[in-house]
Parts: structure tokens; sequence; C-alpha cells
């Protein structure tokens, strides 16, 4: 055997995923680097999250990632053995109909040989302590009249006793059914929660889709109501919510119980596609992740077209891995449903599903033309097929969209990509973090001091970061089978594209394809390959690693998730850092109070604090815009105080003495309630926590 | 058509139709309880119609290799999706039917409830019915598969005394939604205080008022208040004029008004001010409750008000 050059033997072609572990940490090593030119928190997090995860796979030396059992290798403690598994999936040997197939991707096994597990007499009463804690939560939002920190808390502990019982009970007793069961009524429970102890509407968008476009849709009796907006050519979220409305009274009630029950109950969905891919436990394990990820959570509480627009990317994937792993060919149709669903239902979720059909569609190409050797699906014609027609029916959709009185959203979105091209790109010309969260930035904050404000960023990024070690590990396992190759590239194209989408344009300052939205999509992508890696390290890594891992699983993951920014929208945890998207009664009353005395048409600009202009905004029909306070006062007319800009990170703008240049954004605890609205102008309004502040008229006028 | 004699799951349809229908009747026909509209509309909307299309796509009995419901080693051939994958595809689906019918309403001009209830229930008892149909065509010997116990079972997994802890807490759970439910979203009352200036052309912000008060000539206010407290609420308010230079402070009117909760009002007042300058406030102060006999802005409530000139 002829000596290798220490080069190829270190890259080896036919290791390839050790290959790609190895180049991947050299990657990581120069993105570090980045942080040198940029700050930017992602620069620290991806990389170390990614370095680790690399690294992870390179420790662990698995040397049967399909076998029937688990091989001793060196420092592993796992015994050889037969697998004794309620869960293993028999071999049948004829394959004419795949359904469930043995020869799955993951581990067919549930046994976790060597790790501990809670005894049974303990184990066992875990879901009446999630249902009991569940309980707690409810009567404790009830008493404090919102959710709380302690909410948010306990909900996180949840969780934990979720993950718990999936990563920490034996075998015999890990029972699908119950673990399903509490996922769903936890996560309906907590969302719907929520919304209901919320006035109003908890985010932004939401009081344009719900008040405005669902409600008139229902005064109108007909789409016409939305003849002009973009959505009348994807009017699914509407047309449901407007079908809630009718059916139980209210437009808000009405979605919140159809749509947004629909988003927690598609996390059946990830199980589902996850059971297609790897055993039980595991499955469960990447349903609870992504149950409990920020951004699950966010679009559960942010009900708007986008949350539709998950469930039904959720079932094109799982139509799509179903169709490549059973060959049931009724899956084409389903997958066709929820791609054309997607289409009319939100533009950005059409991009991301034709992301995912793309990977598909190349996959299946490469099937067919034979580059994995044997034909490994016989419908991977038919989803060329789907993602052609989908493409084709985006295109029709959008040259019909409207988008102002003179254009149309097609064309629109090809000069907002030009001129982005033109104007934001630059490497290094990074979006902020506040920027991926896809809605409207936040202000500069005074956030926490000292070592604790260093920590607010990493506690922000932690859990994702947890899940982006846990997927590396995954996706280079993904590398290493060699069974159902159209699916394992299908799934590493999407998770891929979804990553340099949601990132890595952002490294570049491209944020119009608002990269914060994709998050939510690629969190699912995220949570069933990470299982599958957590799977790979509990069978694989000696007993500190994969007792560590599935620790931080456990207890870190679902309180680091629930705790963020976008997970507590209504109500913020780091309060000092993120202002609240949500709104008292009293802040809603005043909009519109105000807009009956100080109408729109009268009032040229309104200014107050973002979020609150937002609301103005959207159901006030104001043009608005942070306030601008000067030297000597507001330089803003009109200008609407709430005691909430007291004692939050809300923004205004300065306006400085020179009044030509551009006003600088501000946290607006900065000035005083006297500064932003004081006592020599008129206050025509108040209540308990809200002020209007108008200019008088000037001296002299007459009547 | 052969009916198996194991091939007891027709009823599902049976039992979707009837209620789709039943709902429908009742929504269009009797005001319903809240409590009963929450359990028969979530159902009628995201359940039923999705069950029904999933069931019409998939007529096959669920697989007996379930997917998620746990196995045995013993296999037989496998057939269409499990119960769980079914459960999981329906809401998404039921959301596509309404969606079809929501069309088809909107090109009539006809999105209103009863139009609402009757489309979606005929659209999921068509699809029962193509259920139906394509199910008695399924092969009798899949429809015949014997089910497998189910090895994961929850008197397998849980002892006695945990299976009724879990029974138990699952009952307090449930329970707290029923009671949390009905509540409206919580927060501290408010009342809401505005005043307006009675112009040539009806009452104006004060913004847009240009004009000047005279002293011995009455000027017209409108004060409005809200009482969003939760309570009824006594009010009383207090207005009047302090000079721009600090000078004394002069009492132009005041006034008591009980409100119910969520009730307004828009009290009309006429004040004479005799307090002179360019630079004149008037202040309206509003208390709940009564108002001390020498007012203090900062002791008020709510304080609203506007500059003008008061001339002689």
């Amino acid at each position: 055997m002829s000596h290798e050059k220490g080069l190829d033997r270190y890259l080896a072609f036919e290791e390839l995923d050790q290959t790609l572990a190895k180049v991947g940490l050299i990657a990581c090593v120069l993105l570090l680097g980045l942080r040198l030119f940029a700050d930017q928190v992602l620069l620290v997090i991806i990389p170390v999250a990614g370095g680790a995860g690399l690294l992870l796979y390179l420790h662990l030396r698995p040397t049967n990632v399909q076998g029937t059992g688990t091989h001793g290798t060196h420092g592993n403690i796992h015994s050889p053995g037969p697998e004794n598994t309620s869960h293993e999936l028999p071999i049948t040997g004829h394959g004419q109909q795949r359904y469930i197939d043995s020869r799955g991707i993951g581990p067919r096994s549930d046994t976790v040989q060597g790790l501990p597990t809670l005894p049974t007499s303990v184990a066992g009463y875990l879901p009446a302590g999630v249902f009991a804690a569940v309980a707690v939560l409810l009567l404790q939002v009830h008493l404090a009249g919102s959710r709380t920190t302690t909410t948010v808390l306990l909900s996180g502990a949840i969780g934990s006793m979720l993950l718990i019982q999936i990563l920490f009970v034996g075998e015999r007793h890990l029972s699908p059914a119950i673990l399903l069961v509490q996922i769903l009524l936890v996560t309906s429970v907590i969302r719907l929660t929520a919304l209901f102890a919320t006035p109003g509407f908890i985010g932004v968008d939401v009081w344009s889709h719900v008040p405005v476009l669902i409600q008139g849709i229902i005064d109108a009796g007909s789409l016409t109501a939305i003849a002009s907006d973009k959505y009348v050519m994807a009017p699914i979220y509407h047309l449901v919510g407007a079908f809630g409305g009718l059916v139980f009274g209210s437009a808000r009630t009405g979605t919140y119980l159809t749509l947004g029950l629909v988003l927690p109950l598609a996390t059946l969905l990830v199980y589902v596609t996850s059971r297609t891919l790897m055993s039980v436990r595991w499955a469960l394990l990447a349903t609870t992740l992504f149950a409990f990820s920020e951004q699950f959570i966010r679009w559960g509480i942010h009900v708007i077209p986008t949350s539709l627009g998950l469930v039904f990317f959720l079932g094109a994937l799982l139509s799509l891995t179903r169709l490549y792993r059973t060959d049931d060919g009724r899956y084409v149709v389903l997958l066709l449903v929820f791609s054309l669903g997607t289409v009319f239902t939100h533009q950005v979720s059409t991009v991301v599903v034709l992301v995912l059909l793309g990977a598909g569609a190349f996959a299946g190409l490469l099937d067919r033309f034979g580059a994995f050797g044997a034909v490994d699906s016989p419908y991977a014609g038919h989803v060329v097929l789907v993602f052609v027609f989908t493409v084709w029916t985006t295109l029709i959709s959008w040259l019909l969209t409207p988008w102002s009185e003179d254009s149309i959203f097609l064309w629109r979105m090809l000069e907002t990509l030009e001129a982005a091209f033109i104007g934001q790109v630059g490497f290094l010309n990074l979006a902020s973090d506040a920027g991926l969260g896809g809605g409207a930035a936040g202000a500069p904050t005074t956030g926490y001091a000292g070592f604790f404000g260093q920590l607010v960023p990493v506690i922000a990024w932690l859990g994702f970061a947890i899940l982006l070690a846990a997927m590396v590990v995954g996706a280079l396992l993904l590398f290493k089978h060699d069974d159902s190759p159209s699916l394992r590239l299908t799934f590493i194209l999407a998770v891929a594209v979804c990553f340099i989408v949601t990132f890595g344009v952002s490294l570049i300052g491209l944020r119009v394809l608002l990269p914060g939205r994709w998050m939510a999509f690629l969190t699912a992508l995220l949570a069933i390959i990470g299982a599958l890696g957590v799977a790979h390290i509990g069978r694989n890594a000696t007993f500190p690693v994969a007792f560590a891992v599935f620790l931080t699983l456990a207890l870190v993951f679902p309180m680091a998730m629930v705790v963020t920014e976008k997970a507590t929208m209504d109500s913020p945890v780091l309060e000092q850092e993120y202002p609240r998207f949500a709104y008292t009664e009293a802040e809603i009353s005043a909009v519109e109070t105000i807009g009956t005395i100080q109408p729109p048409e009268h009032t040229g600009e309104l200014g107050t604090d973002h979020p609150y202009q937002t609301l103005f905004e959207r159901i006030g029909g104001y043009d608005t815009a942070p306030a601008s306070i000067g030297p000597d006062g507001p330089v803003t007319e009109v200008v609407v105080y709430r005691e909430y800009q007291s004692v939050a990170p809300t923004m205004l703008h300065e306006q400085g003495a020179n009044e030509t240049a551009p006003p600088i954004a501000r946290n607006s605890q900065d000035f005083t309630g006297a500064e932003i609205c004081p006592e020599d102008r008129n206050h025509p309004y108040a209540n308990d926590e809200v002020t209007l502040c108008t200019q008088p008229p000037s001296d002299g006028d007459d009547e | 058509m052969t009916k198996s004699r194991n091939q007891p799951w027709p009823r599902d349809l049976v039992l979707v139709g009837a209620l789709s229908v039943l709902t429908a009747l009742l929504l269009i026909a009797v005001p319903i309880p809240d409590t009963v509209l929450w359990l028969l509309g979530i159902p009628f909307l995201i359940f039923f119609p999705g069950y029904a299309l999933v069931a019409g796509l998939f007529p096959e009995p669920p697989d007996t290799h379930p997917v998620g419901e746990g196995t045995t080693p013993q296999a037989t051939h496998s057939t269409g999706p499990g119960r769980v994958e079914r459960l999981a595809l329906t809401p998404p689906l039921s959301a596509i039917v309404l969606a079809v019918v929501g069309v088809i309403l909107s090109s009539l001009g006809a999105i209103s409830l009863g139009p609402v209830a009757f489309g979606v229930s005929m659209a999921t008892v068509t699809l029962v019915v193509v259920a139906f149909v394509r199910r008695s065509r399924v092969d009798s010997m899949a429809s015949e598969t014997p089910r497998r116990r189910q090895n994961d079972g929850f008197k397998r997994v849980y002892t006695r005394p945990q299976q009724m802890a879990i029974a138990l807490s699952l009952m307090l759970m449930l329970g707290s939604v029923v009671l949390v439910a009905p509540l409206a979203a919580g927060g501290d009352g408010f009342t809401e205080s505005y005043v307006l200036i009675e112009g040539a052309d009806g009452p104006v912000a004060p913004g847009e008022y240009t004009g000047t008060f005279t002293t011995g000539q009455s000027s017209t206010l409108h004060v409005g208040l809200e009482n969003r407290e939760g309570v009824d609420q006594k009010y009383e308010a207090v207005i009047e004029a302090v000079p721009g230079d600090g000078g004394e402070r002069e009492e132009l009117d005041r006034f008591e008004v009980t409100l119910a909760d969520e009730q307004g009002t828009v009290e009309v007042r006429e004040i004479t001010p005799t307090t002179t300058g360019s630079d004149v406030h008037i202040q309206v102060h509003v208390y709940r409750g009564e108002a001390p006999s020498t007012t203090d802005p900062g002791d008020a409530d709510l304080v609203t008000g506007f500059w003008v000139t008061v001339e002689e």
C-alpha cells in the first residue's frame, strides 16, 4: 500500500464526512477571525457552535451507523449485543413497499446504552408533573393578568421535563403517545394563553392582518375588501381567519381558535417527518426541540401568514420525505397541495418552499440520471414536475398580485432585489441582530450593565447554538450514510441554502429577502437533523460527553429558547434589552380615541416611540415616525407619550442642534416624560398611561 | 361493494359528517353558549374537513405499523399512514378546504355566517362521501389485517398510581383551561379624558383652534370622559385657567358625572375666564370620586389642557 501524501490522507474523499468536518473546522476558525472586523455576535456564535459540532463529530468514531447494534469502540462504553427495542422495525426483505423502511437513515434503535435513566418510580410521574405545571401556569397568568417572567421560566421547566422524559427514560417506559399528547397540549395551551391573555394582538403585522384585512373580508363578504392588497392573491390565511371570525363572533377569537391552533398542532408534522427517518425517541426529540424553539413560539404568538406558511412548509417537508421513503405516489398530491397552499398564503414562505422543492428536484434529477447508481425513488421525476409547476404558479400569481396602484408584486420584488444588490451589499455590511428578526428593528438599548450585559447576546443565541451544533453532527452523519441518497441530499441542500440565506446573505448586508422570516423554516430542519446528531452522539460518544450533551439539551435548551426576544414578544424577560410588542388596553384605546379627536387627515405626522408608532399606523391610519426630540423639546408637532417609554427600551429620535443633520435613534429612557411631552404643549387627550401632545397654534392667528 | 366484517371504521366518517352538519345547523339556527361554540366550532373548522380529505386520500385503514405508535417485531405488509400522520395532516388540509370554500363564496359575495356554515359542512360531507366510496373499494385483505396490540400502551408503561396521577393532573389542567378561558385579557382599568374647543365648524382639537378667548364672553369646551375601570365610577372634573407667568389659578367650572363601565360621555361646558394673557393654560383636572375644594394638578388623576390667548 503506497503512502499517501499528508494532505491527501488528511482529506480523504472516501471519508467525505470526516473531510468535510476538517474543512469545516478551518472555515470556522476563519469565520471567527471576521469578528475582528465587525461587531456581530453571530460571527462568534456560528463558528463556535459549528466548530463544537464538528469537533464532537470527529471525536466520535462510529464503526457502524446502520447496523443492528453498536459495536464497542475505543473509549465507548457501549457493549455489543442484541438490540432489544420494541421500536425496532423489522426487515421485510421484500422492499416492494418500503413504507416503513427498516433501512432507516437515522438510528433505528432507541437504545442508548450506558447512559443513566431515571427510575421508573420517578419517570412515571413526569407526565403528571407536566400537566400540573401547565395548570399552575394557566392560573398564574390569570392571576397576574399577563405572561410574566415566572410564566416564561415555568414554560422552560415544562420543556425540560419533556426532554428528560425523552432522553433519560428507559426504552420500555418510553411512551410516544403520552409524550405526543403532552407536547401538543403544552404547545397549544402555552400559545393560546399568551394570545388570549394579551389585549389586542402580539406583534406588528398582525394589526393589519386581523382587524383590518380579515375584518374587512367579514364586513364586505368577499375578498374585494383586500383587492388592492397583495394578499388578494394569497388569501388562505385571511379566509380561514374570516371563517373563524364569523363562527366565533370576532376576528380575533376566530383567528386564534383556527390559525392559532393549526400552528401548535403542526408539531405532529415534524414528528411524522422525523419518524420516517429515525426511531421513536429521536423523532420525539426532534419534535420537542422544534416545539420549544424560539421561532416556533414566535409564530405561534404572532399569528400572521408566515405562521400558516410555516405549517404548509412542514406539510411539504413531510410529503417529500414520505414520498422518497415510501414510494407512495399519493404523497405527490400532498406535496403539490402544500406547495400551492404556500403560494397562496405567503410570498416569503413560497420562496422557502421553492428552495425545499428545488433541493428535492435537484436530488430527483440526479437520481433520474443515475448519479446514485440504482434509481432511488420512482417518483423523483414527479418531484421535479411539482417544483416546475409550483414555480410557474408562483410567477403567475406574483404577476397578478397588486403592489401599489401602478405596480405589481413581481416587478416590485425584482426592482427591490436590484436596488438591494446595489445599495445594501457589501462585505461585512452586516445586518444587526434585530434585522434577523425580520420585523421592525429595535432601539439602541441601554441594556444591562456589566457582566450580565455582555451575557445578554449569548443568552439570546444560546438555544440556537445548541441546535446548530447538533445539526452539524447530524448533517455530517447524512454524508456518512449511503441509504436514501435523494432524501439525504434534499435535506442537506435545503438546510444549506436556508442557512446561507438566513445568515450568509446577512453577512453582506442583503436584507431584502427578510432573512429573519427564514429562521423558523431553518429551525425545523435544524431540529430534525439535529436529532439525528444527538442520537449519533448518544450511541457513539463516551459517557461523559454523551451525558453532558443530553443534560445540556434537557436543562439548558428549553430555558434558553423560551426567554429569547422573539419568544417573549408580549412580555420580554430581558425587559431592559427588548421592548414588548404588545399593548395594554389603555394604549390600544388611546389609538382609537385619538383617531377621533385628532384624525389622521388633520395630522401631518404623528410621532411616538417605536414600536407604538406601528399601532397608530396600522389601525389609526396615521403617517408615523419615532418622535424626534430636540434640545428645546419635541421637534415633531404631534407626539404621543406613553409611560412605557420611561421604563423600557423603546426607540425615539434625538434631533441635535443642527436641524439639517439626520436624527439619531435613542433609547426612550434617555428622555424624561417632560422632555417628550412638555407642559408648554397642548395635552388634549390623556388616560392613565398615554398623553397626546400637540403644538399650540402660533400667536396672532385668527380663527 | 365488499364490506369487510372487520371494518368498523366507516363510523368515523358518519360521525364526522353528522357532526359537521349538526354544527352548521346550530350555527345558523340558534344562539349557542360560548363553551359549546368553542367545542363544536373548532373541530368544525380545523378537523372535520381535513379528516374527511385525508380519509379520502388514504382510504385504507391506518397502517398496522403506524408511525409513532410503536410496533412489534412481527410484520405484515404495510398499507397507509398511521393515525398520528393522519392527525398531523388534518388541520393544514382543513385550512386548504376552508380556503377553497372561501374562494367560491367570495366569488358570490357570500362570505357570511350562513353560507360559510353551509359551505363548510357541504364540503365536509362531500369529502366524507368520497372517502366512503374509496374505502368501500379498498382491498378486503388489507381491511382485514388484524390490528396489532400496541406494546407501548398507557397501562404497560405506567403503574396504576402513575396512571391515576396523570389522569388527575390532566383533569386539573383541563379544569384550569375551562376556568381561565372565558375570562378576558387582564390588565388595569383606566379612564380616558379629552378636551375639544368649539370652533366655527364644531368642536376641534386644541391644536387646530386658532382663535382666542375673550374675558366676559363664554367659550365652549367639549370634555370627553370614558370609563374603562371595570366598575361604575363617579368622576369630578374641575376646569381652571392658569396664567403662563405663574399667577393665581382661576377655577372656571366644576362638574360631576357617574359612568358605568365602558360608558362614555361628552360634557359641553361653558367657561368664562377672567384671567388674561397670551399664554393662558386651560386645564381640565379629572378626579375619580370627589375633587378637593382646592385643586393641585399633581393630585388629579388625569389632566388635559391647552394653551390659549385670553384677551380683554
